[in-house]
């Protein structure tokens, strides 16, 4: 009884071991570059962890039954009854609903503080069209620009919107993606905490030349977005 | 367990539900099958043909012949009953309907005796089950061809083999095949095939709209890679066909819709 849990551990740990290697010796997500990113990447890692604990508890369980109670090939019998355990049924039922309720907890508080504008987002107008995006800035005498450039720090609500048909705004790196919807202004919120060069792509596909519809974001520091201002502003 | 087939005597005792045989060729040309669905699908489309132009003859519409209508109405439309009652799967109910007897023998009890009969009107389950996997298997390997296809295109910088409309035909054909024709269907034909023996059943329920629902599948499939011959070349709005974007697509878009639509039907 004791050698069996010992080697039902050890296949566990062996399991558990290999997996999270595979989680953090490749690189499963793009760097983060916003806080929202930040909070989604906390979520993720905690999801991944419950995740292979479980997985290792239930692989180890069967293989070891596998190779532990495998029957002789001339054995056709049915084996002993089993008439059930009220405590594991009880633990294996109250685990789970504790893990999901506290992902969904964990979810919410998240979707709350990332859907949170706080007190005065800067306000760009992203706006699709076949086949690249147009960024206006409100706050800034509607300056024009096809290139994103973005103050590190700043929260900066985008709402999208679109000329022709459906697109959609992705930076990979600021984790948030927003269909941009003919007739329809959809908005997130993205607060840059990296500076450096990013991606904008569109995500959805438009038309003829979706691949080659992208856009440069740049988050700059506060001096050097108002040098662009300044420079960009008639 | 209680069998779907009728007993050996039930031809001595019931004579007349049973039509005296037809000579070989006639039963090629006019019994169920698939060659009696291919002349029927020529006719039916012929008669959409006339229709869509009669009726324009009739109230004078400009021009006569318009090919969108004609392939909506005629190819997409008319041919595919037209299949569908020449292999036979109205038979049963065209019968009863018209009064004449109907032929209580439709397979249902031995399944398939022979490799032909699996491209026949087959309402057994397990027969049923064998033409949804092959069928699926089949348009799975032709969507993975063009995936082949795409990804050779995307192997170096610029266009190589095709252009971009056919390149996003490509892919969105791809994509509709995959969904419509391989994980939805390929489901339905493992479900055909073990659920009747997990529940100890005979068959499925409604073995006949059993098989009418698997015969739209192959026309289903077939519309879709025929948008590649369609004037303008295939669909290219992704296998989701969202509206501003599926509006301005050629008439391979009209092919998307009424394989979804029509034989699409199946799903629901």
């Amino acid at each position: 009884m004791r050698k069996g849990i010992v080697q039902l551990v050890a296949i566990g740990i062996v399991i558990g071991v290999a997996l999270t290697l595979v989680a953090v010796l490749f690189k499963w997500l793009p760097e983060s570059a916003s806080e929202e990113f930040d909070r989604i990447q906390v979520i993720y890692w905690f999801v991944t962890i419950i995740s292979i604990v479980i997985f290792s508890l239930v692989t180890a369980v069967v293989i070891f039954s596998v190779w532990k109670w495998r029957v002789p090939e001339d054995d056709d019998a049915d084996g002993p009854p089993i008439h059930g355990h009220t405590g594991l049924e009880i633990l294996w039922t109250a685990v789970p609903a504790v893990l999901v309720t506290a992902i969904g907890i964990f979810s919410a508080i998240v979707m709350a503080r990332n859907g949170d504008a706080g007190e005065k987002p800067m306000e760009i107008q992203a706006i699709g069209q076949q086949f690249a995006w147009k960024f206006v800035y409100s706050d800034f005498a509607d300056l024009q620009s096809g290139e994103l450039v973005l103050p590190i720090g700043q929260e900066t609500r985008f709402t999208m919107s679109s000329v022709d048909v459906i697109h959609s705004f992705w930076v990979p790196n600021f984790g948030q993606k927003m269909d941009a919807v003919p007739g329809i202004e959809t908005e997130i919120l993205v607060t840059p905490d990296r500076m450096g060069d990013f991606a904008v792509v569109c995500t959805e596909l438009c038309g003829l030349g979706h691949a080659t519809m992208r856009a440069s974001a740049r988050v700059v520091s506060q001096e050097d977005f108002d040098a662009w201002l300044e420079e960009n502003q008639t | 367990m209680t069998s779907t087939h009728p007993p050996a005597e039930h031809q001595e005792l019931y004579p007349e539900r049973y039509q005296p045989p037809r000579s070989p060729l006639g039963q090629a040309l006019f019994g169920p099958g698939l060659l009696r669905g291919l002349w029927m699908a020529l006719l039916f489309f012929v008669l959409g043909t006339l229709l869509v132009v009669g009726l324009r003859w009739w109230w004078s519409w400009e021009p006569l012949w318009l090919t969108e209508v004609i392939l909506a109405v005629a190819a997409m439309t008319m041919a595919p009953i037209g299949f569908l009652a020449g292999i036979g799967s109205f038979d049963y109910w065209l019968h009863y309907v018209v009064g004449r007897p109907t032929r209580p023998e439709d397979h249902s009890g031995h399944g398939a005796r022979t490799w032909r009969d699996y491209f026949r009107v087959n309402t057994d389950h397990k027969v049923i089950g064998v033409q949804y996997l092959v069928t699926t298997f089949f348009f799975f390997t032709l969507a993975g061809l063009m995936a082949m296809f795409f990804r050779a295109e995307l192997a170096q910088p610029g266009l190589q083999f095709v252009d971009s409309q056919t390149f996003n035909g490509l892919v969105s054909v791809h994509a509709t095949l995959m969904i419509f024709l391989f994980i939805i269907p390929a489901f339905a034909g493992l479900a055909n095939f073990a659920v009747p023996l997990m529940l100890g059943a005979p068959d499925m329920a409604f073995p006949r709209l059993n098989t009418l629902s698997f015969w739209l599948l192959p026309i289903a499939g077939i519309m879709f890679v025929a948008s590649f011959l369609a004037p303008g070349g295939a669909f290219g709005a992704g296998w989701t066909g969202y509206a501003p974007l599926a509006e301005g697509q050629p008439l391979g878009q009209t092919f998307f819709n009424m394989a979804c639509s029509g034989p699409g039907l199946r799903r629901s």
